[in-house]
């Protein structure tokens, strides 16, 4: 039959050259001759004709539907043309046939309808060549080719058609998976033994695979085939995981992310993802790593890897949905490697079951138990209930006291996130910025299960990547060999954690790099007017100035940091979310930034105060100290400009029921309360009546026409059911200024 | 939409609520009203206009309330027990925005045909009054009808939206 097969083809082709053509019927039904007769290739043609229309149609049917419904019937159609025409012995029709049966089998049908399309106008022609009807056909091979080259389809897909939600839930999960391949294959490089990590890794892939499948993303299905192959070739010891193999491997990941970003910049467009060519250059590259053909051939089998169900970045597992059931390997297989222990890492193994939540349902439940939580304190602070002195009412309130609290607690802990994503993150940039700058680092973090509000996970972000940069570019020394003069290990360290710390996070960015440099930073300060030339200043005053807008110490500027710009970003962004931060620095031995940070942003710890009757809130980070200031640490400045001093410094003092147009506050200092406040690097007194008392605060927004008072941040519920106002201390402070006109502003600062 | 046009701006038909300041009646779009609350204590926000009388907590949300005789420029009377707290809701760019307007009593809710609606008369001079959009007749007296969004977001408080329309 084989043979058979070969001659003719062989000879079709020949005639199919052949320009004169002069008896199509008789060239074509004569090299079938020889096994059938024509009445049966006859048949066979005028059957397929009609079959062709209707092939046409359905095909025309899938834009319009989008149906899968027909797949069956379709590759039926397909399947029995190539059984009758490798009978009847057209090889080239057989060919092309197994090919689209192949393509349906491989891509979604919606892909595919431009190929099908082809298919039928190339067999169209074929058959009307045979009964001599027109020329012939292009090239089979060509057209197979065209069908094999897979999925560029893609790029002609509308996105907007596919589940789009389905699609945005495979973008998210896809980034944690992601950022959990970044994070192994970091420590991959460090710990290259790990088969463990690179299981997870491997897994990772096979995952987003199998979804990308699933969610028609063709184009990432392949490059993660590809990665998956690579990951393989490594698990079974064929492949060393370091440099060509690991670049490739942090390429496919850069890539995914890019793919992932087009479909989400596509899906809030028009439906229409760009072309990336690199694609097709990298899953080449990965396939000539691999040793192995263009993709489509080689399947990996997932069979034996333990298929822990990956814990993925939030700390959430999604909940297994039928199309996860579709992963081949969802069946825990316990060890890959016996005899050797695999190390064990957090999180990989537990399982734990989580729903997505819209995080503004989410804010409704938080926000409702928030009401809840008055109205139980309005309800059990009643004078008539408690004039009641019932011992039961008494008992059911605590009840209901301690529900409540414990409620509050819960909703509080929901958008709680582990930093973990962030910390990932670092480490690639870390690893990158020390490639570029020619440095040496080992970047480790500590603490990535430490759990912050989302929101501020997720402004988490910029300050640390100005801060790692600086501490690369300028903390760690550029020669091993100073390094090593020093007494310190060749490699730089890099250490980036995060702990609890009085209620609140503290994340410490270490280097052992060569320490701020006091003298210089001072030199420059005086330079540029920040200081006055022989001021006396402590060491953290010194390196706060760092943070000044446009500040630097290096002459030339690198395409990783100097220009000043980071440090400054990093305060305003550590201040918008209500932090601190601090330097410790030892000349030569490195220095350790840390942000203490609130739990949430929605909550603050805030103290209350009274000034003339109302009441406000000032939060508890920005305050230094409470005093009661002695008559002679005031002074006034040109008789307007009142001054305090506290510790060495003199502060400007802002008497704010002036600011406010409070009635009947206290006025004389002694009576008073001067709360110490800072922002922005500057002190401030505050005068006020008293002091209330701490508490935690919910902040809300305003409510429009006077959200965007100066001097307020907002407003806080308080368990009488009434409103008070929470100060904004940068925005009072510039008030305060430009009531009291220029007096205060020069002499604000440090002196 | 009402509140972008300047010239089309004529009261719809349909339901009004109707509420009293002084002698006279007033009406807004009973769509824009959420509810109707007694006075609660307004907690006063510094450096906003005497108008705004301050914020209040609707059910755990902070909403500011404005004194509606202060906003038209009217004399300020006591509260009395009548005063009411109307809380409307108005879209303001994309933002659907709550507040609260104080008024000296509520009324009733009246329907108005578009024959009982007639377009607002021409005031002289110094009359700012681009947020009334019709005068309701009734048998007995004449209903001023607000545009409550265009009111709540004059002058001074708007002066980006209203350059960007």
């Amino acid at each position: 039959m084989f043979v058979i097969q070969r001659n003719e083809r062989v000879k079709d082709s020949g005639n199919r050259s052949d320009s004169g053509r002069e008896s199509p019927v008789a060239v074509a039904s004569g090299t079938d001759r020889r096994l059938f007769d024509d009445e049966i290739v006859g048949e066979f043609v005028s059957r397929q004709t009609e079959l062709l229309a209707h092939l046409e149609a359905r095909a025309l049917d899938i834009e319009t539907e989008r149906g899968g419904a027909d797949l069956p019937d379709l590759m039926r159609f397909f399947h029995t043309l190539k059984g009758e025409s490798a009978l009847l012995g057209l090889d080239d029709v057989s060919r092309l046939a197994h090919a689209t049966e192949d393509m349906l089998d491989r891509e979604p049908l919606v892909v595919c309808v431009d190929r099908i399309l082809a298919v039928k106008d190339w067999l169209a022609l074929r058959f009307a060549a045979m009964s001599g009807e027109s020329g012939g056909p292009g090239s089979v091979a060509d057209l197979i080719a065209e069908l094999e080259r897979g999925p560029h389809g893609i790029y002609g897909l509308n996105l907007l058609e596919l589940d789009v939600d389905m699609l945005q839930d495979f973008i998210a999960e896809t980034g944690e998976h992601l950022d959990a391949v970044e994070g192994r294959l970091l420590a991959l490089e460090n710990e290259p033994d790990d088969e463990e990590a690179v299981n997870a890794v491997f897994r990772c892939f096979h995952t987003i695979k199998g979804v990308a499948g699933f969610v028609e993303m063709e184009h990432i299905k392949e490059l993660a085939h590809m990665a998956e192959n690579l990951l393989d070739r490594v698990r079974r010891g064929e492949l060393p995981l370091r440099g060509e193999t690991m670049d490739l491997a942090f390429a496919a990941v850069d890539l995914h992310k890019r793919l992932c970003e087009d479909v989400a910049a596509g899906m809030a467009g028009d439906g229409r993802l760009i072309r990336r060519d690199e694609l097709a250059a990298l899953v080449a590259r990965l396939g000539a790593a691999c040793g192995e053909d263009p993709p489509g051939e080689t399947i990996v089998s997932a069979d034996g890897i333990p298929e822990a169900v990956e814990t993925d970045a939030s700390g959430l597992v999604i909940l297994p949905r039928a199309r996860r059931t579709q992963a081949p390997a969802e069946t825990p297989v316990p060890d890959v490697a016996p005899g050797k222990p695999a190390p064990q890492r957090t999180g990989s193994v537990h399982r734990r079951e989580a729903v997505r939540v819209d995080a503004e349902r989410l804010d409704l439940l938080v926000e409702t138990i928030g009401e809840l939580v008055i109205a139980e304190a309005m309800v059990s602070q009643n004078r008539e209930v408690r004039e009641l002195e019932s011992l039961e009412l008494e008992r059911h309130l605590d009840r209901l006291d301690k529900i409540c609290r414990e409620l509050q607690q819960i909703g509080m802990s929901l958008r709680m996130v582990p930093v973990r994503p962030v910390f990932q993150k670092m480490a690639r940039l870390v690893r990158d910025l020390a490639k570029k700058s020619g440095r040496r680092v080992e970047f480790s973090y500590r603490g990535e299960e430490t759990e912050l509000d989302k929101s501020v996970v997720d402004m988490l972000g910029d300050p640390l990547v100005h801060m790692l940069r600086n501490s690369v570019d300028h903390g760690i020394e550029s020669d091993p060999a100073a390094r090593e003069a020093a007494g310190k290990p060749r490699v730089g360290n890099i250490e980036l954690r995060a702990l609890h710390r009085g209620g609140g996070i503290v994340i410490e960015v270490e280097d052992d790099g060569r320490g701020l440099d006091r003298d210089a930073i001072l030199a420059r300060a005086v330079q540029r007017g920040l200081v006055v030339e022989g001021a006396q200043l402590s060491d953290q005053e010194i390196y706060s100035l760092i943070f000044e807008p446009g500040f630097t110490t290096t002459s030339e500027v690198t395409d990783v940091s100097g220009r000043g710009v980071g440090m400054d970003v990093v305060r305003r962004n550590i201040e918008k979310l209500r932090g601190t931060v601090d330097i410790a620095s030892e000349s030569g031995r490195g220095c350790v930034f840390s942000f203490k940070l609130p739990l949430t942003l929605a909550i603050i710890e805030g103290m209350v105060f009274l000034t003339g009757g109302e009441r406000y809130i000032v939060p508890t980070l920005s305050v230094v100290r409470l005093i009661r200031p002695e008559a002679e640490a005031y002074t006034t400045v040109m008789s307007r400009g009142e001054m305090l001093r506290f510790e060495g410094e003199i502060i400007p003092l802002i008497r704010l029921y002036e600011i406010f147009g409070v009635e009947n506050a206290k006025e004389a200092l002694d009576e008073a309360v001067v709360i110490v406040v800072e922002s922005e690097g500057r002190r401030v007194g505050l005068l006020t009546d008293e002091l209330v008392g701490q508490q935690q605060i919910v902040i809300k927004n305003l409510g429009e026409h006077v959200q965007d008072t100066e001097g307020l941040a907002g407003g806080a519920i308080m368990s009488d059911g009434n409103v008070a106002l929470i100060l904004d201390i940068a925005g009072l402070v510039r008030v305060a200024h430009e009531e009291k006109g220029a007096v205060n502003t020069e002499s604000g600062g440090r002196s | 939409m009402t509140t972008d046009s300047q010239v089309a701006a004529i009261a719809a038909p349909g339901k009004y609520l109707s509420f009293s300041l002084g002698d006279e009646e007033y009406g807004v779009e009973i769509l824009k009203v959420q509810e109707i609350n007694g006075l609660t204590v307004a907690t006063r926000v510094p450096r906003t206009p005497e108008h705004v009388r301050g914020v209040v907590n609707l059910r755990g949300k902070v909403i500011p309330v404005i004194d509606l005789r202060r906003k038209l420029g009217m004399e300020p009377v006591d509260d009395t027990e009548k005063t009411c707290n109307i809380v409307v809701q108005v879209r303001h760019g994309d933002e659907a925005v709550t507040m609260g307007v104080i008024v000296d009593d509520v009324s009733e809710v009246l329907n108005f045909s578009a024959d009982q609606i007639e377009p607002p008369p021409a005031f002289g001079a110094g009359v700012e009054a681009d947020f009334i959009i019709g005068m309701g007749k009734l048998d007995d007296e004449v209903v001023i009808l607000l545009d409550i969004a265009k009111v709540l977001s004059g002058e001074e408080l708007d002066t980006l939206a209203t350059v960007g329309a």
